[in-house]
């Protein structure tokens, strides 16, 4: 098998896409450890972490994943191969998000190791603290970027969702219909009854973001070209 | 060539003014986020009419620059790779036009431009204001609060969100700005994390509102202090001279980073 695809395909990803969102967790972390420093309780700073890695890695990876769909300067030369760049695109989607759930499961055992608990549900259901909504994220991220033909009006479109969704958590939190929307449940209202529907809702849309963009790839690849400069 | 400073600078304002106005993403950005402000508390109709006019117009001031920034930085991230991705300061600096000039102008004319939506949201929140109070004093009020309250925090924005993508990849600058406009602008100090949003080197614009605009304490920043007119003065003046000094060690690292090529 040929996996000389890998190797370039991770360069094209980038040392600072792969470091990303493991330098996230390392930071939020250190906030954790910040807070405890500062007489705040264990919970509480735990809290930090689960942050990170719900919101801060999350938000990073549905960045990165407008920049990587729109983003290669050899797209006009890549589109009249035989080799599709919806083929192309898929691969590197899927090396960020397969390294970045290395990071997710690494940081919800090394919280446990350490006696603390990200959710209070099992270990294998915590996994979908940060599960949900980088799924969202990065299927939000791709189909931003091909609706608006512009990475940075996408990545404007999910920092405003980042800070709605923060500043205005207690409306998501007190108001049923915004439960399904509610991506950062965990940060804000961990243990509510709706947070595993909220979860695998959240799950079932973004693959649905992220099964549209490769559709859209599919049908019309020159969409990505003469996007907005 | 001194004699081409203004002329450069103007024509690149103007362009870049008119490029960045154009694109769709602007707007449909800015409004999207501008549900956020919508939705929260402190807007106009958020008081009851015996509440001081000033205090009203400073607090929409302040909630507007709560979150339009953050939306405003993203959108001009990518104003500099822009230029390096089409290869246009190969380009431009075969003319004799000085390069600080087209940067100062890129900063100008994409800034107001970007700004420009937010203005719009701002604005109706005023015409809102007029409409509901019937003091055509909304008017005036609210053009001084934006010049004193947004404008200073947009410059601060526009300055680093143009010339930190010049050492930082695009996306990574992204996130750290929004996280930087949450743990320097609304991060309480009460949470055990050491903050800037309490000091005059906060972009939201909170001690030129309450400096200006707040009689006793209807408006405070975020470390609680009530503030005064030569604080509010010296937060505006500290935002500006640190978007000037951006805008300058960038122009500096750029001229080094072409003559090394």
């Amino acid at each position: 098998m040929n996996l000389d695809w890998l190797h370039y395909e991770l360069r094209r990803v980038g040392l600072v896409g792969l470091l990303t969102p493991l330098v996230i967790m390392l930071a939020f972390s250190g906030f954790g450890l910040l807070m405890r420093a500062n007489g705040v309780s264990p919970d509480r700073s735990t809290r930090a972490v689960v942050t990170g890695l719900e919101i801060g890695v999350a938000t990073a990876v549905g960045l990165i994943a407008a920049t990587l769909v729109s983003s290669d300067s050899l797209l006009e030369l890549h589109l009249s191969l035989v080799k599709r760049y919806r083929t192309t695109f898929a691969r590197r989607f899927a090396l960020m998000l397969g390294w970045t759930t290395l990071v997710g499961i690494g940081t919800t055992l090394v919280v446990r190791v350490i006696g603390h608990e990200l959710a209070p549900v099992s270990l294998l259901t915590q996994q979908l603290v940060w599960l949900a909504p980088l799924a969202w994220y990065a299927g939000a991220g791709a189909l931003l970027a091909l609706l608006l033909r512009s990475r940075a009006g996408a990545a404007a479109v999910l920092a405003g969702i980042w800070i709605g969704e923060t500043l205005l958590h207690d409306r998501f939190e007190t108001t049923d219909w915004m439960h399904p929307f509610f991506l950062f449940a965990t940060s804000y209202s961990a243990g509510q009854s709706y947070w595993l529907a909220n979860r695998l809702e959240l799950i079932a849309v973004g693959l649905l973001f992220a099964a549209l963009a490769l559709v859209w790839l599919k049908r019309n690849p020159s969409i990505l070209l003469g996007g907005e400069e | 060539m001194n004699h081409g400073i203004w002329p450069a600078l103007c024509g690149a304002t103007r362009y870049e003014f008119r490029m960045q106005l154009r694109r769709k993403s602007v707007w449909i950005a800015t409004f999207v986020a501008s549900l956020t402000v919508i939705a929260g508390l402190g807007n106009p109709w958020n008081f009851p009419h015996d509440t001081a006019l000033p205090v009203v117009v400073a607090q929409w001031a302040v909630v507007c620059n709560a979150f339009l920034p953050i939306v405003f930085g993203v959108l001009l991230a990518d104003r500099l790779p822009r230029d390096r991705r089409l290869h246009l300061p190969e380009l431009l600096d075969a003319l004799p036009a000085p390069s600080g000039s087209r940067l100062t102008g890129k900063y100008f004319g994409s800034a107001v431009a970007t700004a420009t939506p937010i203005f719009i949201i701002y604005f109706s929140g005023i015409i809102y204001m007029l409409a509901d109070r019937h003091d055509p004093l909304a008017i005036p009020l609210g053009l001084s609060a934006f010049l004193a309250i947004n404008l200073p925090g947009l410059l601060f924005v526009a300055a680093f969100s143009i010339v930190m993508p010049a050492i930082l990849w695009v996306p990574l600058y992204q996130f750290l700005f929004v996280g930087y406009w949450f743990w320097g602008n609304l991060l309480s100090p009460s949470y055990g994390i050491p903050t800037i949003s309490t000091t005059w080197l906060t972009p939201r614009g909170s001690f030129a509102a309450a400096g200006f605009f707040s009689h006793a304490d209807e408006i405070m920043t975020m470390g609680g202090s009530t503030g005064s007119t030569w604080e509010g003065a010296a937060s505006i003046a500290l935002l500006l001279c640190s978007a000037a000094l951006a805008l300058f060690i960038a122009q500096r690292y750029l001229n080094w980073q072409r003559a090394r090529q």
